[in-house]
């Protein structure tokens, strides 16, 4: 490169005010250096692997450096051969690099006008012309230049149709490669299972819901601390229920709500969740979502969602965690487990051919609810028919209300003393407080709430 | 021989045969037949089994011309009917209306019900739902061969592996594998470090790290064959006639590099820049966490002015815990409908999701969520084609995955124009506008913006 072109590549170099001034020989010295730094970092990069921290567009060095100059290349390839000429003179606005990177803007703008308006040549500018011969090369280079790092799972899917999510390494077992937290889910399941109550199911049309549940709390006053709302189906009737429902009433203080909202319910239940009366007595805390495998997946949600405005296909599954009352995770230890779930979860292909088969609810998410609470009044309502498809099954633990439950044994008197003797929360274990994720100790006034711990 | 298959294929399809588009020719019918069929039959084969039931009955298929049988006018179903019966050493003819009952005892008729599939209708309607239009089914097949692509090597599932490295050769060529770093204070009985290649203590941690192992020669391979294929990628995008979003004339056309501005983005006017296809937005928003960037309040990003930016397209808001609401209602107050919710699913070294670390309040967080607006009714995107799921490792603070890119590029074509907002140097891309503080400097391509842009500052 010449310096003639050079200077065409880089007209008003930094801000103008300090390199302007720079002599003939710095100038050189600097463009040499410059040049140097580009053949080594191309060398450099070839040679060994970018470390994921590199910037993306500095593996493409040629592309990138040789920065396209439209004029240079009008000179170069097809003037010659256009009767169309343009003007050399109009240098073209390249790279103008502030002298330091300025992330205060007030600081930083008042010098870089007086630059611009000081180059006159800006002012008439022409439009970049777009060789033909050069789009070709330039286009390939963007293709081919990406170098090897990582997989590109959405570029993978377009050429072979395969799922993301299919790639996902700890999909069977979550915790793998941790076997505290291994422990800790054994533990954590086999209390759980300890202190269950018999499986309850509770037949009931979907009109008599509400009615069912108001005799439950007027009359037998039952009382709730974990209530899961829905299931993976779109035919819910979630809204009508939870308006019709004093759902503070069967709901303990503290407790957990678990709502699911998919597909054309979500943003009807959203804005019932926003409004101001239910906003305050539940607190959305986290979303939880299920991912199933791929479109052949009982769970896939497609099938009667398909929406023609969807930009992407919907492959996914919301469940809304909300909180009445008052815990803490630091304190509270008694009634819930922080951090133990993740609120992701992949359907696991081989565990669905065994015990997960076609559930209206993965069993997953309802251990996450196990895990988290503490209690052990767990309600499920599922306000919709759910077809032979995805039968209702009865959980230990839980009482499910459904109209296509296979068991209808719910008594209230009946489930009100096996509460009684089982207790209303699991106690709690030296081992399992031992292993479970804590909050830290604070120990300035500044807590820092990104610290992880092993 | 008379072919049983030949005859319910004429008689379910009748009229999708002899209407537009196939209009009743005979090699198309042939194919079609072929293939539901999936017989090896031949074209001679075919003509003979239909001349054959032309000879039965001569009233079954009707010819446009007598003389050169190419085009069918008429197929009589009730001839077939018949026929089909007749066969079938069954005097009854069967009424379209009610329906025969095939089963007797009461057991067979309750395992009819239970079968999903035995309804017609319910197929019918099945089938009427899960239509995918042909125009999704072209796209989809465009892009194979219009999108570059990339070098992509399994990861070994087998814990065995691991141990026995260098002796399992076949699988140790092809895939990568993650080998233990067993060093002098490595206790192996606590498990995988949470941090794995990000630990900043790897000399002291007594965590297990890992290090990766990519088959270099099958590597070379594999990038060689992506190389080969993306050589032919121009070719293939101007020979293909199908464009949803992108005219013939564009292809042509080199996209345009990278371009930025630095600026604070609560004060910058947005006019200068123009309209674009699509938006991205990672606002740092302000989650009461110590972050090591400055952060922006929520009235703040509520209050700019991204009404006027664009007339119609889409916009994509990184969201996070208690902001996925307040970024719905931006979009809401913006103009846009919130049609989509895309997933990141955030994965470690090992390719497996994030599951320790406190990562969130109540739960660990091991993915992050990216609403998708939409305004107006722009027909030029090419909808449907990807799922709403990304899985991508994660990075530095922040730093969201570059696979989005390449899903809006597809989205809304090559030379759309694209603008990320609250961008830094690492978003800078061929065919973007990135604007953010973080920028260095100005790189502006496009002469319209360049000369708003100069005037703005003209005027102070």
């Amino acid at each position: 490169m010449n310096r003639a072109t050079y200077r065409n590549y880089y007209p008003h170099q930094g801000d103008g005010s300090g390199r302007r001034n720079m002599n003939q020989r710095q100038h050189r010295q600097q463009q040499n250096q410059q040049q140097n730094s580009h053949q080594n970092s191309h060398q450099h990069q070839n040679q060994q692997y970018k470390d994921r921290n590199t910037n993306y567009y500095l593996e493409k060095p040629s592309i990138y450096n040789n920065f396209v100059n439209p004029t240079k290349i009008w000179n170069d390839s097809v003037s010659t051969s256009s009767p169309v000429t343009l003007d050399v003179n109009h240098s073209y606005p390249q790279r103008r690099f502030s002298p330091q990177p300025s992330i205060n803007q007030s600081q930083s703008q008042p010098t870089q006008p007086q630059t611009l308006i000081s180059n006159p040549s800006l002012q008439s500018t022409r439009k970049p012309m777009s060789p033909r011969n050069q789009t070709s090369q330039q286009q390939q280079q963007l293709y081919s230049n990406k170098r090897y790092n990582d997989n590109d799972y959405s570029n993978h899917y377009i050429h072979t149709g395969e799922q993301p999510s299919k790639f996902v390494r700890n999909v069977k077992n979550p915790v793998e490669g941790y076997p505290k937290l291994q422990r800790l889910f054994q533990l954590k399941e086999r209390q759980t299972q300890a202190y269950a109550c018999t499986p309850f199911g509770s037949r009931c049309e979907v009109d008599n819901m509400v009615p069912t549940l108001k005799k439950w709390i007027n009359k037998d006053q039952l009382v709730f601390d974990v209530i899961m709302i829905g299931s993976l189906t779109e035919n819910q009737f979630i809204y009508p229920l939870l308006t019709q429902l004093p759902l503070e009433k069967l709901c303990s203080k503290p407790g957990f709500l678990f709502v699911w909202a998919s597909g054309q319910k979500i943003n009807e239940l959203t804005r019932l969740l926003n409004s101001d009366s239910w906003a305050k007595r539940f607190r959305r805390s986290e979303e939880l979502v299920f991912v199933p495998v791929d479109k052949n997946s009982p769970y896939y949600p497609n099938k009667d969602s398909q929406d023609d405005e969807s930009l992407f296909e919907k492959m996914q599954w919301h469940c809304w965690m909300c909180i009445t009352g008052t815990v803490r995770r630091s304190t509270d230890g008694n009634l819930i487990h922080c951090n133990v779930d993740t609120d992701l979860n992949i359907e696991d292909e081989d565990l669905n051919n065994e015990e997960n088969k076609n559930l209206i609810v993965p069993n997953h998410i309802y251990k996450v609810a196990e895990n988290f609470s503490s209690a052990n009044r767990r309600l499920h309502i599922i306000p919709s028919r759910s077809g032979y498809n995805n039968p209702v099954r009865p959980r230990r633990g839980w009482v499910i209300m459904s109209p296509d439950i296979i068991l209808d044994n719910f008594e209230p008197k009946r489930y009100k003393d096996e509460i009684l003797e089982i207790g209303v929360n699991v106690p709690q274990d030296s081992e399992i407080e031992n292993l479970r994720p804590k909050s830290p100790i604070p120990r300035n006034s500044n807590l820092n709430q990104t610290t992880m711990a092993h | 021989m008379i072919d049983f298959q030949l005859i319910s294929f004429l008689k379910d399809h009748h009229r999708l045969l002899i209407n537009q588009p196939i209009n009743g020719c005979i090699y198309t019918i042939f194919t079609l037949f072929k293939n539901q069929y999936n017989g090896g039959i031949e074209y001679e084969e075919f003509i003979k089994k239909l001349n054959l039931l032309i000879k039965i009955d001569p009233f079954i298929i009707q010819f446009r011309s007598n003389t050169n049988q190419e085009e069918i006018e008429f197929i009589n179903t009730l001839n077939l009917d018949i026929l089909l019966q007749k066969l079938n050493n069954s005097n009854e003819i069967s009424n379209p209306i009610i329906k025969k009952e095939s089963s007797t005892s009461q057991l067979d008729q309750l395992q009819d019900l239970l079968k999903p599939n035995n309804n017609p209708d319910l197929i019918k309607l099945y089938s009427l739902i899960n239509y995918t239009s042909t125009s999704t089914k072209l796209s989809k097949e465009k892009l194979k061969f219009t999108t570059p692509k990339y070098p992509f090597i399994e990861i070994c599932n087998n814990q065995q592996h691991i141990h026995l490295t260098k002796t399992n050769t076949q699988c140790f060529q092809t895939k990568i594998h993650f080998i233990p770093l067993i060093k002098n204070h490595t206790d192996a009985s606590l498990g995988d470090c949470s941090y794995l290649d990000t630990c900043h203590k790897m000399d002291t941690c007594r965590y297990i790290h890992y290090q990766k192992h990519i088959p270099q020669e099958y590597l070379n391979s594999v990038e060689q064959k992506c190389n080969e294929f993306n050589s032919t990628i121009i070719k293939n995008q101007k020979t293909s006639f199908w464009n949803i979003n992108g005219s013939t004339a564009t292809i042509s056309r080199p996209v345009l590099p990278p371009q930025w501005i630095n600026c604070d983005v609560r004060k910058f006017d947005f006019s200068i820049l123009g309209k674009f296809a699509v938006v991205i937005a990672d606002p740092a928003w302000n989650i009461h966490m110590n972050l090591p960037y400055g952060t922006c309040n929520d009235t703040e990003l509520n209050s700019l002015p991204l009404s006027s930016i664009q007339d119609e397209g889409i916009i994509c808001l990184w969201v996070t815990g208690r902001t996925i609401e307040i970024g719905k209602k931006a979009l809401v107050n913006w103009g846009y409908k919130v049609s989509n919710e895309i997933i990141w699913i955030k994965t470690n070294q090992l390719g497996r999701t994030i599951c320790t670390g406190r990562t969130g309040h109540w739960l660990n967080h091991s993915k992050e969520h990216l609403i998708i607006g939409i305004k107006g009714s722009p027909n030029w995107l090419n909808k449907n084609l990807e799922t709403d799921i990304l899985v991508s490792g994660t990075r530095e603070t922040s730093r969201k995955p570059d696979e989005l890119y390449g899903m809006m590029e597809r989205l809304v074509g090559p030379h759309a124009r694209k603008l990320e907002i609250f961008g830094r140097d690492h978003n800078t891309r061929f065919g973007w506008f990135t604007i953010g503080n973080q920028l260095k400097g100005n790189q502006i391509v496009e002469h319209d913006v360049l000369k708003r842009y100069e005037t703005s500052k003209m005027r102070g």
